[in-house]
């Protein structure tokens, strides 16, 4: 298993977010988590990443415990995190803003950013651009192509598609899963645009009130169900 | 015409830069020998502030950490060179102001400053200290913008109420003055003046080329990567804490150099010096020079300061409230200060073949 949850409590302050959260994503497997806004999924996601802490449980990379340990070194054990929003390094260039992550998690393997980019062909010709000005479109591939620049083992991605036209939505499907394809990524994806998450999720899990109430096979669940399941 | 020389000047970068460095050299060399003394010690104190403006720069262009609490750092540098000059002057003895508050012995904490191998040094190292530790608390806890820069006002004004408090041991509200010798020179001097003026150009031009060193590095992208998304970069794997401690201790550093430069150029430091007014002053000198840029923070320190004095000279009262116009009008109508604006005219005069137009090329270039 790359991730292991189990037991997690998260509180705001004294109040409840999420209940006893039990999750595992084995390796190379692709766990997509659908919920109604507010049910706690991106509360889940930051504190796999550890952002907040726990009230109770433990979350497990590998099998190490570390509920402990700080955003930085859950990165540099493997786990990459593409937060919601996409604005990156907005004054910094493209060719910086993957520089600078390959400098320290890369280890200044230059190989790191050429891999990338051959993922992403379309920041290519963007490299001298400020990331400030690109489209949301292309500063969603630039930060997805940030976080793998760290080469993680298991990739958490919030609402990747949210305000993005089709077409980069497809481009953005098609990456992920020749990524999955290539092998030794794990991927857990919060999306509300479930036909999307679907097709690329081999796992499912809905959330609500704070609880994953339901998982199985991505196969075994219909888009419509899903939607159905998710509408308000 | 024009035109051709600033394409011409923009192939040969490397010859502006040169061009630049020697125009500044004599500037330095020649002012000396034809302004008064007066005015020299003026300009002095200018290029001091600038050593402050460069840093703060550091901290706040750079690294989004606005510090309204830089005139702490800027006052221990000053009081650790200031304790020393007071105890060269004094021999065996105790400095005047503690024998006129009934102090007997040398309070154990100004034994050290005796020597000067230690209290030069100090100025600055206990600036980066005291930042470190502030940041290593507070930025760990995520603490930022108005919140860090509302708690660093609040340090600025308990520094300025602990020094005027602790009469016997600083000083109290007149500081530490009335130096009979600086550094083995005879202050008023001519001579003692020029020597201070070099000593305060050399220490803006380190200051530059240091802070200008490391925004070109790695560790210059990072910060700014920090500034912009300090979450982001903790998820890319980096320790976004350590980063911000290092550039807010540095930029404390240079408020300390600063410090224990003007002790010996203006002859006093009190707390009015350390305080909330001051602290926020060295903040509108990079608003109005232009924050993130190199130059800006220098000129806008440098222009600022003149301003005051010649302002204060015709028109007493008139300068604080120039100053919060200008305040006003660089954060609504150039938010990147002097050097935006100077950047937005040289971008309209050099309109044919702007850089947008050969980005698009190399765009059309690539596959």
């Amino acid at each position: 298993m790359i991730l292991s949850v189990s037991g997690l409590d998260v509180a705001y302050g004294r109040a409840p977010v999420l209940h006893g959260i039990d999750l595992e994503i084995p390796d190379g497997g692709f766990v997509c988590l659908l919920g109604r806004n507010g049910v706690g999924k991106t509360t889940l996601l930051n504190t796999i990443m550890g952002v907040l802490s726990p009230t109770s449980g433990r979350v497990l990379l590998d099998g190490h415990d570390v509920t402990e340990r700080p955003s930085c070194a859950r990165v540099a054990a493997g786990m990459g995190y593409v937060p919601q929003g996409r604005d990156g390094f907005p004054h910094l260039t493209v060719a910086e803003n993957l520089d600078v992550v390959m400098e320290a998690s890369a280890g200044g393997d230059r190989t790191a950013v050429d891999d990338v980019l051959d993922r992403f062909p379309r920041l290519v010709p963007l490299l001298g651009r400020r990331a400030g000005n690109l489209s949301g479109g292309q500063k969603q591939q630039l930060a997805m192509a940030r976080a793998l620049v760290t080469r993680p083992r298991l990739l958490v991605l919030d609402e990747p598609t949210e305000g993005i036209q089709p077409s980069i939505i497809d481009e953005i499907e098609d990456a992920l899963a020749t990524l999955g394809q290539a092998g030794g990524l794990a991927f857990l994806l919060v999306e509300q645009y479930v036909e999307f998450a679907l097709r690329l999720a081999d796992t499912y899990a809905v959330m609500e009130a704070g609880r994953i109430v339901d998982s199985g096979p991505a196969s075994s669940l219909h888009a419509d169900d899903a939607s159905r399941l998710l509408a308000v | 015409m024009t035109g051709g020389g600033a394409a011409e000047q923009r192939r040969h970068p490397r010859l502006r830069q040169g061009a630049v460095v020697a125009a500044t050299l004599a500037v330095v060399v020649v002012l000396p020998l034809v302004v008064s003394q007066f005015r020299l010690a003026l300009l002095s104190k200018y290029l001091v502030f600038a050593v402050v403006a460069i840093g703060l720069n550091l901290a706040w262009g750079y690294g989004g950490m606005l510090s309204l609490g830089h005139g702490v750092f800027f006052g221990l540098g000053a009081y650790c060179t200031g304790m020393y000059l007071k105890l060269a002057e004094a021999g065996s003895g105790l400095p005047d102001f503690m024998s006129w508050s009934g102090v007997s012995s040398l309070p154990a904490i100004w034994a050290p400053f005796r020597h000067a191998w230690f209290a030069l040094p100090a100025a600055v190292l206990v600036p980066m200290g005291v930042a470190a530790l502030l940041g290593a608390s507070v930025f760990r806890r995520r603490v930022r913008g108005a919140y860090f820069a509302l708690l660093t006002q609040a340090l600025a004004a308990a520094f300025a109420i602990l020094l005027v408090g602790q009469q016997g041991l600083t000083g109290g509200t007149n500081g530490l003055t009335n130096f009979s010798t600086v550094f083995g020179l005879e202050p008023g001097n001519p001579r003692t003046t020029q020597i201070l003026f070099f000593a305060a150009a050399a220490a803006a031009a380190v200051a530059f080329l240091v802070v200008r060193q490391i925004v070109q590095s790695r560790f210059g992208r990072l910060l700014v990567a920090v500034r912009d998304g300090e979450d982001r970069v903790r998820f890319l794997g980096y320790d976004a804490t350590r980063v911000k401690v290092v550039a807010f201790a540095l930029s404390a550093g240079l408020a300390g150099l600063a410090g224990a430069l003007f002790v010996p150029i203006v002859g006093i430091i009190s707390p009015a010096d350390v305080g909330v007014v001051p602290s926020i002053e060295m903040v509108v000198w990079v608003a109005i020079g232009g924050r993130a840029t190199l130059a800006g923070p220098v000129i806008g320190a440098l222009l600022v300061s003149y301003a005051n004095t010649a302002l204060s000279e015709w028109y007493p009262d008139g300068w604080l409230y120039l100053q919060g116009a200008l305040f006003v009008v660089a954060v609504v109508w150039a938010p990147r200060g002097l050097a935006g604006l100077a950047d937005r005219f040289r971008h309209l005069a050099w309109r044919p073949g702007s850089r947008r137009r050969a980005e698009v090329a190399v765009g059309a270039a690539s596959p």
